[in-house]
């Protein structure tokens, strides 16, 4: 999900900074004391989970979380991404300077998008916490991998070829990052209730 | 059923479920293929003779497969070899003029790596992202920036609202 520098075109990394800007901006003014401590450790974990590779077969993935922060973090998702990727990209490379701004954009898009669609789910309970989070999950990686694909289809890549590569190859991640994602709300539902709700 | 044997039920559930998630978890690890490789993406190159050999890797030092290779003149930009990865993330371009050149892998998931040679054999060859794994000793600095960021956030916003 970290796309490096020089793949996209210009216009793609204007307008990624622009989009992740707007979404930096709302998180701003949404950003109550109250929700400063849990962003920032919100952000600590997706800067960590980054670095848990688990492997699969012959290789390994890593952990994304999207679903998970974004069920958590609300608007201002896209400040605990953003500055995790920001420092990501600073001290080991991941990604890029340039592309951090379509980074942001196609991992903290698909975690708003959970916290918009499963939050009210977790609030009203009509769905079991360890369903909800695996959709949530689930789905965030995979609404990740069609930005990514969309992004790359900028850069001249055959839309269908590289969603087909990206979509086969992460399918494993989708599923892993669901149960992850599940596994931790469940618990949360369990031991602390009241951190579900907005 | 009653209210406790009920709740006694529920407790054994939990647990069950999430040994279960777990056993699913691993299941997968184990048995699913997939050429998703994390983060950063390595090019190393050598020449031997007219060929130019290589090697694409992605974090942990994991093969980068069926990749995308190609070697442009330094010059002109002029596309001098192209070929791809094997499954050991190795590839081989046979080169008529030993040219300063850039060599270029692209895994088509949006990762790329480069790797110059300016023509002189000693010192110039240049590997833009040099090989590595993770520095673990960076982590803990980089959890630190980020609680010194919120704090910072913190510090403007009550500056803000005071004023």
């Amino acid at each position: 999900m970290h796309i490096s520098e020089g793949v996209l075109p210009p216009v793609t990394l204007v307008t990624g900074y622009a989009a992740s800007a707007i979404g930096i901006g709302i998180g701003l003014r949404r950003l109550t004391d109250e929700k400063l401590v849990r962003t920032a450790l919100l952000s600590s974990a997706f800067f960590v989970a980054s670095f848990i590779h688990i492997p699969i077969g012959p290789a390994n993935v890593h952990l994304v979380l999207n679903g998970f922060i974004g069920l958590l973090a609300g608007w201002t998702c896209f400040i605990a991404i953003g500055i995790a990727l920001l420092l990501q990209a600073l001290l080991f490379q991941f990604g890029g300077i340039t592309t951090l701004g379509v980074n942001m954009f196609i991992i903290a898009l698909p975690a708003l998008f959970s916290f918009l669609i499963f939050s009210p789910l977790l609030d009203r309970k009509p769905f079991p916490v360890f369903l909800t989070g695996f959709l949530s999950g689930f789905s965030s990686v995979f609404l990740s991998a069609i930005l990514l694909s969309f992004s790359l289809a900028t850069a001249g890549s055959a839309f269908f070829t590289a969603s087909t590569l990206i979509f086969a190859s992460n399918v494993p991640l989708m599923i892993i990052d669901g149960l992850v994602t599940a596994l931790a709300l469940q618990f949360i539902s369990n031991v602390k209730p009241e951190l579900l709700t907005q | 059923m009653n209210k406790k044997t009920y709740q006694t039920n529920r407790l054994l559930l939990y647990p069950l479920l999430q040994v279960i998630t777990l056993s699913g978890i691993i299941f997968l690890m184990l048995l699913t293929p997939t050429d998703v490789h994390a983060h950063k993406m390595t090019l190393d190159c050598r020449f031997e003779g007219s060929h130019l050999h290589g090697e694409v890797f992605y974090s942990h030092n994991n093969p980068a497969r069926h990749c995308s290779v190609k070697c442009y003149s330094l010059n002109s930009n002029a596309l001098l070899a192209s070929g791809t990865t094997s499954d050991e993330g190795t590839f081989s371009l046979q080169l008529e003029h030993k040219v300063p050149l850039k060599v270029i892998a692209d895994d088509g998931q949006g990762h790329r790596a480069s790797w110059i040679w300016n023509g002189n054999d000693d010192a110039n060859d240049r590997t833009e992202n040099p090989k590595s794994n993770v520095s673990m000793e960076k982590i803990p600095a980089g959890l630190a920036v980020i609680i010194f960021s919120f704090g910072i956030i913190r510090f403007i916003r009550k500056h803000y609202h005071e004023s």
